[in-house]
């Protein structure tokens, strides 16, 4: 057995910190909600099954992110951090570091649920059943959640502008595949 | 011919979640289907850009945080270790409990409530019933409803009851487990839902006779007879399962 593997909390404190910045838009903020995940995940750690600690504190996190708190406070300075946190990142090239800032932009203007989806599956790799199981959704759910945030960051590049959420959601074109969406 | 691409392939060739075989039928139709192809291009290229964004922007994080997260570790540690000792006690039951059930064969069922936390392959078949669950969910994941059980014995050396000709098998599959292979059926019932019977190699030599253990929302009735370890797993009623295992348990030598 690889206990020192199952266990490495430490190791997965940058996923988690990601994870945290995607949904809640707001470094502070996300830090934050790291720190209470950890403490919530210590009070609950007799239901961790050994296995999948990833899965485990990424569906963790994102319950704490939904009990709104954090939501709402993050949703305040969402436009202003977006902005804030695009100019943060600083890859090489000028040309590809403006585009980048835009993709992030459009990424961070998707609805929660969206955004919590296609971080999971496109920024972590996880696999869909381990991303469906995180945060609490059939498959079908899952898969018509992240053909919508990609449907979406498509639309923003063809249009150059901003998605924004309900015409998203109504574009036609868009099969949505499987499940109903909650 | 092969099967026509969904959307959900589409996105499945994104994120990298697809096999070899499968990759190269939707390439080739990407490769007739330029429209396609272009959206295909276009999603890798915002994944891999958002993959780039996220990784150069993280600090280093916050000594609290640190803290809570070695905390957390240990937290975690001390558990395993107790599951562990757990294990050990429950095996040296099993080894009485075993002997015990031995001279009660055909007796019937034991007394759930006094049985002893059950054997690790318990969990090995809860997993691989909630994993022929999921399958049966998932679109990508084709179930395989013919099975034939003398391959499966001779090559696996798990022998199988006959099942009740009513029963309906939805899906079999081969599993790797602790102590060499398992195999899990996933049956519908007339009368208690979707069911699992798993099977799977011990490596201790025991006779036990079926054992009702109650989880959150599942029950499973569990039985070894010499090496093979044997549970049916379902949510319906107790007392059918029971009976359903009895039945399948008188099956085996």
């Amino acid at each position: 057995m690889n206990d020192i593997k199952a266990t490495d909390v430490t190791g997965l404190l940058s996923p988690l910190r990601r994870y945290a910045r995607s949904l809640a838009r707001d470094e502070h903020v996300a830090d934050d909600l790291v720190q209470e995940t950890l403490a919530r995940a210590y009070e609950g750690r007799s239901s961790f099954r050994s296995g999948n600690l990833r899965g485990w504190l990424l569906s963790i996190l994102h319950n704490t992110f939904l009990d709104g708190r954090r939501r709402h406070m993050a949703e305040a300075r969402r436009l202003e951090q977006a902005a804030i946190f695009a100019e943060t990142t600083a890859p090489a090239e000028q040309e590809s570091r403006v585009r980048l800032q835009q993709i992030q932009a459009a990424f961070l203007s998707l609805p929660d649920e969206q955004r919590a989806a296609l971080h999971l599956v496109a920024v972590e790799g996880l696999s869909y059943q381990e991303a469906a199981a995180a945060l609490r959704l059939p498959i079908g759910t899952l898969m018509s959640r992240l053909g919508r945030a990609r449907a979406a960051l498509r639309a923003f590049e063809a249009g150059r502008g901003l998605p924004n959420a309900p015409e998203s959601r109504t574009r036609p074109g868009l099969r949505i595949v499987g499940g109903s969406d909650v | 011919m092969f099967d026509p691409i969904t959307e959900d392939d589409l996105h499945a060739y994104v994120d990298d979640q697809l096999d070899a075989t499968r990759r190269i039928e939707v390439e080739e139709h990407l490769a007739r289907n330029p429209e396609a192809a272009a959206r295909v291009m276009a999603d890798l290229k915002d994944r891999d850009t958002l993959r780039l964004a996220f990784q150069t922007q993280l600090s280093r994080p916050p000594e609290t945080m640190l803290e809570a997260a070695r905390r957390l570790e240990r937290g975690l540690a001390w558990r395993e270790t107790g599951l562990r000792l757990r294990r050990m006690a429950a095996v040296v039951a099993l080894i009485g409990l075993g002997w015990f059930a031995h001279g009660q064969v055909g007796l019937g069922i034991t007394d759930s409530e006094a049985s002893p936390k059950p054997p690790a392959f318990v969990e090995d078949a809860l997993h691989s019933h909630e994993t022929g669950l999921l399958r049966a969910r998932m679109v990508s994941q084709p179930e395989v409803d013919a099975y034939d059980s003398a391959e499966i014995l001779a090559e696996t050396g798990i022998k199988l009851p006959a099942l009740p000709k009513e029963w309906q098998v939805r899906d079999a599959q081969v599993f790797p487990s602790r102590y060499g292979h398992s195999v899990e059926l996933v049956i519908d019932v007339d009368d208690l839902g979707r069911v699992s019977l798993f099977a799977a190699q011990t490596p201790a030599f025991d006779v036990i006779a079926p054992t009702l253990a109650r989880f959150d929302k599942t029950n499973a009735v569990y039985w070894q007879t010499g090496p093979l370890a044997y549970a049916l797993t379902g949510t319906g009623s107790d007392k059918v399962l029971e009976q359903a295992a009895l039945r399948l348990s008188r099956q085996l030598p």
